[in-house]
């Protein structure tokens, strides 16, 4: 694992009487890309807004070595954040938001932004509010990705996007953006858009980290297994969290150190992994 | 300075409506005298003197009256933006879900909470010295034409007022801000609804145990009153007698009461945006 900079220590919230975090830890390394995965009302919206300073909340997150308070900006001056609702002034035209977020925020890169936007159809004099749903989250990421900032926070990056920006999003614009000194920590349901680039995954559930760790280990320490119909049996007795079905045959995720003569053997993506851990339907991930 | 001047630039475009919006109550009032006007001209074949100044049996003062009155008028209108305003560059952003947008910059909160709040109350103000300003002197050129008034008293009279006005219009915006940091919709009236719950609770408690606690809504009344004390209309002025009476007025201009506004502005301006940095941005 490389430097830590980002620490969550013991981080806790709470909405009335519901436990939205509950004591999570986490360190995150400089220049890994982490992708944080948990089902609908995990958590992962309010452990990165309690990251950011956003949320009131029991325990300590630091930034290199700095302890991050509530409202603090200082934090942006080397961290930027997309929620994932869209949330620009739907009152400022596309030319008004890049430039006020010009104007206030001295990271922004002019050269950065110009090759972005030319690119882009946005249409500059259009007001946000009359920009369709994937037209706002582009503009967000682009303004967004026009700042020189080490760290990155993704809420549900893509939300609203069609597939080909969504592509070019993940596979051109987040790689120019990333390097060895950059952190981006991503949280999204399109895990496997994300495999390919992913160097860590949080496992979130029910507001814990059940799981930290670096992918490529992750999926070299698990397979997946797959038996006949009939011998599910020999599935079941490794208690998996999750077993699937299809064409006569089950399958799950298990240790890769576990033998079943028979067996088929396969490498697990992402979403295998999760499930097998999380549990629930493959539409939750 | 560069933050400060895009976050103001931002505040225009995002609440240039608001700030704007007396102006069409002012094109109401122009578009009913133009009609009036042309009633007139249909009726009596002409626009007559009678028609304009004659009639009102105007004296020497009528400048300064009339321009208090102008800015008074006006200074109501701007009072009423003042308060939408002020609960929209609080609780704009928020409605519209898009606060993490502009706390997701790195600008120190005392940044984005004092241009608010400094647009919240500086921006009625200017726009009704403008508005009024121009109002006046085309008032006071007019008369003049017409009866040979003071066009000096009809200015001072406008800066008289504006002052008194734009004090009691900093006092308001400072409430509707220091509601606007307590409640996130409605604020106004709801917290006007307050005040008059613990008018009711006070009266009640003077009533049944004999205190005598000073009336809260009478005090606020006070505060929020945008009267320069107006002279006696129809009396024979002459020159010392009007030249005395604006004096008094500058008196009144800067009485206790306007820096009582000043200070409790103050307070609830900070007060407010107090309120607003101890919300959560969920």
């Amino acid at each position: 694992m490389s430097e830590c900079v980002y620490r969550v220590e013991n981080l806790s919230k709470h909405y009335g009487k519901f436990k939205a975090l509950d004591g999570v830890d986490l360190s995150l390394g400089r220049g890994r890309m982490i992708g944080l995965l948990g089902k609908n009302g995990a958590g992962k919206s309010t452990l990165m807004r309690c990251m950011l300073g956003f949320l009131k909340h029991e325990g300590k997150v630091s930034l290199d070595g700095r302890l991050v308070k509530h409202l603090d900006h200082r934090i942006f001056q080397d961290v930027a954040f997309i929620p994932d609702v869209s949330g620009l002034d739907d009152r400022l035209t596309v030319k008004q938001s890049m430039d006020y977020v010009r104007g206030v925020n001295p990271r922004w890169n002019e050269e950065r932004a110009q090759k972005l936007f030319s690119t882009s159809n946005l249409p500059p004099k259009l007001k946000v509010g009359k920009l369709s749903k994937g037209m706002k989250t582009k503009l967000y990421l682009l303004i967004t990705l026009s700042l020189d900032v080490s760290y990155l926070l993704l809420d549900e990056p893509t939300l609203g996007l069609d597939i080909a920006f969504r592509k070019e999003f993940f596979n051109t614009i987040l790689g120019e953006f990333f390097d060895e000194n950059k952190t981006i920590l991503i949280s999204t349901h399109q895990a496997e858009e994300v495999e390919g680039l992913l160097q860590e995954v949080i496992f979130l559930d029910k507001g814990r980290v059940i799981l930290h760790e670096e992918l490529d280990s992750l999926k070299n320490s698990r397979r997946v297994v797959m038996l006949p119909r009939e011998r599910e049996q020999e599935l079941l007795a490794f208690k998996p969290r999750l077993v699937s079905h299809a064409l006569g045959t089950s399958s799950a995720v298990l240790d890769a150190g576990i033998e079943i003569p028979g067996a088929e053997y396969g490498r697990p993506d992402l979403a295998d992994i999760f499930l097998s851990e999380v549990g629930g339907s493959n539409e939750t991930v | 300075m560069k933050q400060c001047k895009a976050l103001l630039k931002k505040e225009w475009q995002t609440h240039w409506r608001t700030i704007l919006t007396p102006l069409l109550f002012l094109a109401v009032i122009y578009v009913t005298i133009l009609l009036s006007l042309l009633i007139n001209l249909i009726k009596h074949g002409g626009i007559t003197r009678q028609s304009f100044v004659s009639f009102l049996n105007f004296g020497l003062e009528a400048p300064y009256w009339i321009s208090m009155s102008v800015t008074t008028l006006l200074g109501f209108v701007h009072m009423v933006s003042g308060i939408i305003l002020a609960d929209g560059l609080i609780n704009g952003d928020h409605k519209r879900q898009c606060q993490i947008f502009h706390f997701s910059q790195p600008l120190p909160f005392v940044k984005i909470a004092g241009t608010k709040y400094l647009f919240a109350c500086i921006a009625p103000i200017l726009m009704l010295a403008a508005t009024s300003f121009v109002n006046v002197l085309v008032v006071n050129l007019w008369i003049g034409f017409y009866k040979h008034t003071y066009f000096w008293m009809g200015m001072m009279g406008w800066l008289q007022t504006l002052i008194s006005v734009g004090l009691s219009i900093l006092f308001v915006s400072s409430l509707a801000w220091f509601f606007a940091g307590i409640f996130k919709r409605k604020s106004f009236p709801l917290g006007i609804l307050c005040l008059l719950g613990i008018e009711i609770i006070l009266q009640t408690l003077n009533y049944m145990v004999g205190w005598h606690i000073p009336s809260l809504m009478e005090n606020l009344m006070k505060l929020i009153n945008m009267n320069v004390s107006t002279p006696a209309i129809a009396l024979e002025y002459t020159k010392q007698s009007i030249t005395r009476l604006v004096r008094a007025n500058w008196q009144d201009v800067f009485s206790t009461v306007n820096v009582l506004k000043i200070g409790l502005s103050a307070v609830f301006g900070v007060l407010g945006a107090l309120l607003y940095k101890r919300r959560e941005l969920r």
